[in-house]
């Protein structure tokens, strides 16, 4: 227990939390996606498709990001 | 570190980590928001439906995409005179059915140029190849007999979405001379269902006429962007008919619609018989004035009026949207600085020694997710301020209420159960922008069953011209009851 507890650093820890936190960050902007979908559906105006389109590039680059940090971090 | 450390840590960081948002995104998407929203304005701002009628005046050209004989009813495809007054154009197809009369005093009004182009009614299945697209344009100004008293079907000459594919746009328009029209050949592509449309600008593309760009570039104001065919000098026609068209794209046509309920008053003089106004009709003529001053455009705009190609959801067929609201822009300032110091604060994690104890990859990371958290919080900003709308239609009110990601609240009332309307301006910010709350009353009047704790469940929260939106919706009031004493009530 003493070695576990000994082995960890602040490093260690903040970089397991802010993996976690970059996971939930991709998730919600994967409900983002969605949202701005349904939004766009109960009001269409002619700028709808830009929103949409602006949710799923902050997916994407979530999901890149996140995926990077997680396995170089 | 010890544990209470790192305790600390956490609990000094963790809402503005869930809070936060991340830089390099929140640039990309300011850039990208620029840029498209600079694009889109160049083109969407050209509300410029006279540009056809002063483009065309004394181009002595005529185009006729598509004639569809068995469409027009009594009209004739294709029939135009007034070759001999060139520089004035009467641009219409006509198609059989009850509509007003499109009679002769609709056409002496001229030297007005109209731009009257619209399609035939939605025939769509067969797309434009089936010759529901019968468009043409040619010269009639000053031709009454022979152009008008024939019947024009005006109710359906009702403002819908055309999606008009850009191979239009690379269609070989045959410009003929003076008095001549041009054939088309056949249209590619399947167009959807479509209503009438008019046909007001048709951009610089290949063999187009090339006054089209001298005119999108030299029409600026209100009173030129946007009318029906302008009048040339005598103020007669005025009905802006800068509704709902869409731009598809540069060198493709660019289609504007009309608005029905703009259209009688122009002809309104011309009809043999005279149909009882039905409330389809309805006329505001505060909404008029708005886009007679270009509130139509552009679509992001807090407070528009009649906005092109808008819908909502549970829209009825005939339901009109006239004006559509959202919080005045300046309501944003408090996420938008917020954003801006929170973009900054990552310069200063250095004075932080808990911070800065760990190591660059670890620190990497932390700034990764600091600005996705930041673009986070820009994107939830600004979806919630675009699409927490009201909306004013010709018939009902709709309160659009959006909180966070998975909450939404929809009102909706029909104008008669409204029982009084008005407005408050509370505060510097909103005496200096011109914003306020209009909050309308019904009979059983209750608290929103929202989150929001309004007055009413239709509290139009900081929309911008106050006065204006009760003005419209008074007017909506009165017409109601008038419509309800005279029995023509939907």
């Amino acid at each position: 227990m003493d070695d576990i507890l000994g082995s960890l650093s602040l490093s260690l820890i903040v970089g397991l939390f802010v993996k976690g936190l970059l996971v939930l960050t991709t998730l919600l902007s994967l409900v983002t996606v969605r949202q701005a979908s349904l939004m766009d559906k109960v009001l269409n105006v002619p700028i709808g498709n830009w929103f949409k389109t602006l949710a799923w590039g902050f997916f994407f680059v979530s999901l890149i990001l996140t995926i990077g940090i997680v396995l170089i971090v | 570190m010890s544990g209470r450390g790192l305790l600390v840590l956490l609990f000094l960081f963790a809402p503005a980590f869930a809070f936060g948002g991340v830089g390099a995104l929140a640039l990309f998407v300011a850039l990208v928001a620029g840029g498209r929203g600079a694009d889109v304005g160049r083109v969407l701002g050209e509300c410029a439906a006279g540009a056809i009628g002063r483009g065309l005046a004394g181009a002595a050209h005529g185009i006729r995409l598509r004639e569809a004989p068995e469409r027009l009813g009594r009209a004739t495809p294709g029939q135009r005179c007034g070759a001999q007054l060139g520089g004035r154009f009467e641009n219409f197809v006509q198609r059989g059915g009850d509509g007003r009369s499109f009679g002769k005093e609709a056409f002496d009004r001229g030297p007005a140029f109209r731009t009257f182009l619209p399609f035939c009614q939605a025939v769509g299945q067969d797309g434009i190849q089936g010759s529901d697209l019968c468009l043409e344009v040619g010269q009639v100004g000053g031709c009454h007999r022979e152009a008008g008293g024939r019947d024009l079907p005006v109710e359906g000459l009702i403002g819908r979405g055309i999606e008009v594919p850009p191979e239009l746009a690379v269609l070989n328009l045959e410009l003929g001379p003076s008095g001549t029209m041009g054939e088309a050949p056949d249209l590619p592509g399947e167009v959807p269902h479509r209503s009438f449309g008019i046909v007001t600008e048709f951009l610089a593309h290949g063999n187009a006429p090339p006054w089209r760009v001298h005119q999108q570039k030299s029409l600026k104001g209100p009173r030129q962007e946007c009318f029906l065919g302008g009048d040339s000098g005598n103020n007669s026609l005025k009905r802006c008919i800068c509704q709902d068209y869409r731009v598809m794209r540069r060198g493709s046509i660019l289609i504007r619609m009309i608005e029905s309920r703009y259209m009688p008053e122009v002809f309104s003089k011309s009809g043999k018989s005279k149909s009882p106004p039905s409330t389809d009709l309805r006329v505001v003529s505060e909404v008029k004035r708005m886009v007679d001053e270009g509130y139509c455009e552009p679509p992001w705009r807090s407070l528009a009026a009649m906005p092109p190609g808008t819908k909502f959801e549970a829209q009825n067929d005939d339901e009109k949207v006239l004006l559509l609201m959202r919080k005045h822009p300046v309501t944003n300032l408090w996420w938008i600085g917020l954003t801006a110091v929170l973009f900054g604060l990552p310069l200063f994690w250095g004075e932080f020694p808990l911070i800065a104890s760990v190591t660059p990859m670890v620190g990497l990371a932390l700034a990764v997710f600091w600005y996705l958290g930041l673009a986070f919080f820009v994107i939830q900003n600004l979806l919630l301020w675009f699409y927490n709308v009201y909306i004013v239609t010709d018939e009902r009110i709709i309160d659009v209420d959006f909180f966070g990601l998975l909450y939404k609240n929809v009102n909706a009332m029909q104008i008669r159960k409204i029982e009084d309307v008005n407005y408050s301006q509370v505060g510097m910010f909103s005496s200096i922008f011109n914003y306020g709350n209009v909050v309308i009353q019904t009979a059983a009047e209750q608290r929103s069953a929202d989150r929001t704790e309004e007055a009413s469940a239709f509290t139009f929260e900081a929309v911008p011209n106050p006065d204006r939106v009760v003005k419209v919706i008074g007017e909506l009031m009165e017409q109601e009851e008038k419509e309800e004493y005279e029995g023509r009530t939907k």
